[in-house]
């Protein structure tokens, strides 16, 4: 294995600047209080969060508006597939809840029957260099979902902020390039193990909620929900899109946008019938999905307990404890052993 | 707090409530929220202060559905809001047992609202009940529309511009409006697509746009869209501009009387005719 390397802070732009000349370099920055992702430039103030900050990274690979087609009316409107980009890129600052969602969607789009030859580019073209977490945030609860805050599992290169330097460390074939940079210095000692806390929602097992889905319960787990769509465009793991065509004067792309199943618009098909009309059945949906659904499909649960649905909320809904209340539901159930709930009319 | 918590327990005793729809203390974390309130049921926790800033009458049409008697407790803004609601009928006032709280004014992010410094009603003009004292009426200002109004349209466009690149389109500014309610938002419709479902600059636009005219002389100003959009943008002032056009042709603000009809869906002889100059004859 590898060696952990030293990074002066003092050295970090130099570091960067001199991985900027081949790559395309993704770091976070802080705007007006408030984080986002750009391309490295090294007239701009940059940092590092300690933990998960509001953005996840789930645009870059699979962007909000992404075109897939391209016609135009002087070819007579054939279509043009969007070639796909292949400039080399770094994203830097990953979490490991990050990852571990970047992981969910390769699932999703690349082993599937229908892979995303855009979003495959997106990941062929990029060396994760996560940042293992120096600490918990207050909606941080990965260690109830199987993760742990310091854990490299995933990156490429991880690295981790210690007094005033950093440690660096090569995890694949991918990453070694990053490491024979001349800023990097072989040190014997690993970055301290911690020992984490328990989260706070922990939750029942896959097969358990499924048997949740006729209960009375989604009523009162949806009452104050607006089911707007921000948590889902927030979560590292929504990946629902839809496909719209826009055209303008004589020119047109085919584009897929972020969709959300908290929408009602969502589940609306052709003719009008919506299949999900009540906040509860979608509340339900969102649920079931991130903690149910996904086991079934991909054998595994796709919340990663990254917290960002609560922090964007604007209610403050929390989300996880809706998890954590409907397992405890489900713990009451099994001590009365009383039989499930009749289907509301609602539904 | 004691007067309406004896209140609701009253109603709840005579039976004229199922459900009360109000703000409740989480004990656990401090935080102040929406709640639906059942007879003899964490009414304890039930709170009434400057953090309730929350419009509740949004809830009202799921919960007229699952019961047959709502009590919601209102401040001044959420009672015009309601007074919209009950002219336009959707909701049934059979169902509806108001709650009016004299409202102090409340604070978003530690300081106090923007709406309030142009509350024109600090009790709910529909109540059953009132719960503290009520302030005198004040007149609309519309300060911060007026600075708009001055800039040339090159750079109010400028200004809105850099707001409207921003939107996200999660709408939670309609899902939250209790004037929003259309079957199938013109946003969501397919065929035609008025509004591309893209979140960039010119179908952003046509979203903030269509979103504040469908609300014109409807908008009660509860400033509900305004607090609850991630990216901040400052929906009120397009809600004001228009509520201020409505004061000035038709001499109406939304929500003051639960008689008035919308002043868009009325056609009066009296109104002014701003197209072909003079009155309708
Ligand atoms: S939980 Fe919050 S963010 Fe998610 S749909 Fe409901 S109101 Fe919107
Ligand atoms: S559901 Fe919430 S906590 Fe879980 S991955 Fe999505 S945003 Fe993160
Ligand atoms: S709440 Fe804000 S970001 Fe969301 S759709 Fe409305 S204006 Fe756009
Ligand atoms: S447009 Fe905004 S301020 Fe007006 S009623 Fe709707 S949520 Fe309230």
């Amino acid at each position: 294995m590898s060696k952990w390397h030293k990074l002066k802070r003092t050295d970090l732009k130099d570091f960067l600047s001199r991985l900027a000349e081949k790559w395309e370099v993704w770091v976070p920055y802080r705007v007006d209080g408030k984080w986002e992702f750009g391309i490295y430039a090294p007239d701009r103030e940059m940092d590092f969060p300690e933990s998960v900050i509001h953005v996840s990274m789930k645009n870059l690979f699979f962007p909000k508006r992404r075109p897939i087609a391209k016609y135009e009316e002087d070819s007579k409107w054939s279509m043009q597939p969007v070639a796909a980009d292949d400039k080399p890129r770094i994203v830097m600052g990953l979490h490991p809840c990050d990852v571990a969602g970047i992981e969910y969607m390769d699932k999703v789009f690349l082993n599937s029957e229908h892979k995303d030859v855009l979003y495959e580019s997106e990941r062929k073209r990029t060396v994760l260099v996560g940042m293992l977490c120096s600490e918990m945030a207050d909606n941080c609860h990965c260690t109830d979902r199987g993760l742990t805050p310091d854990s490299a599992s995933g990156m490429d290169v991880a690295f981790a902020k210690v007094d005033d330097y950093y440690l660096f460390k090569g995890m694949t074939d991918r990453g070694k390039e990053i490491m024979q940079s001349e800023y990097l210095k072989a040190v014997g000692d690993a970055p301290e193990k911690r020992k984490w806390p328990a989260g706070k929602y922990a939750i029942a097992s896959p097969e358990e909620f499924m048997d949740m889905y006729d209960d009375k319960i989604w009523h009162e787990l949806s009452d104050i929900c607006l089911t707007c769509g921000i948590c889902t465009y927030a979560c590292p793991t929504c990946v629902c899109f839809l496909v719209t065509d826009e055209k303008f004067k004589g020119k047109g792309e085919r584009v897929t946008v972020w969709d959300s199943c908290q929408l009602q618009s969502y589940s609306r098909m052709a003719g009008g019938h919506n299949t999900r009309k009540t906040p509860a059945s979608r509340v339900r949906n969102r649920t079931l999905d991130k903690f149910a659904y996904s086991h079934l499909r991909y054998g595994q649960i796709s919340c990663t307990g990254c917290g960002r649905c609560v922090m964007v909320c604007p209610l403050k809904r929390s989300f996880p404890q809706l998890g954590a209340r409907l397992s405890e539901r489900i713990r009451d159930k099994k001590k009365s052993k009383a039989g499930t709930g009749a289907r509301s009319k609602e539904d | 707090m004691k007067a309406m918590r004896k209140k609701i327990k009253e109603l709840f005793a005579n039976g004229d409530v199922d459900v009360v729809l109000g703000y409740r203390e989480d004990p656990a974390s401090g935080e102040v929220k929406a709640s639906v309130f059942k007879k003899d049921e964490m009414l304890e926790d039930m709170v009434f202060d400057e953090r309730c800033v929350q419009n509740l009458v949004n809830y009202l049409p799921t919960l007229v559905a699952r019961y047959s008697k709502v009590g919601i407790v209102l401040k001044g803004c959420d009672g015009r809001s309601l007074a919209t609601q009950l002219v336009e009928h959707r909701i049934n006032k059979n169902q509806i047992v108001a709650l009016g709280v004299g409202c102090e004014g409340v604070k978003v992010g530690g300081k106090d609202a923007d709406k309030c410094e142009d509350c024109p009603t600090s009790m709910s003009p529909v109540t059953d009940h009132e719960i503290g004292d009520k302030k005198q009426k004040k007149d609309p200002v519309f300060s911060k529309v007026e600075e708009i109004e001055k800039m040339s349209p090159a750079e109010r466009w400028k200004f809105f511009a850099e707001y409207f690149e921003r939107c996200e389109r999660c709408y939670a500014c309609r899902q939250i409006c209790p004037s929003c309610y259309c079957e199938i938002c013109v946003a969501d419709q397919q065929e035609p697509k008025w509004i591309e479902p893209s979140a960039k600059l010119s179908a952003n636009t046509m979203w903030h746009l269509i979103r504040a005219y469908h609300l014109a002389g409807r908008c009660a100003d509860c400033g509900e869209c305004e607090r609850v959009c991630p990216q901040e943008i400052p929906m009120r002032l397009m809600n004001n501009a228009l509520e201020k056009a409505v004061h000035e042709l038709f001499g109406v603000r939304p929500g003051m009387d639960p008689e008035e009809l919308p002043p868009l869906v009325v056609l009066s002889k009296e109104d002014p005719d701003t197209i072909m100059g003079g009155k309708h004859e």
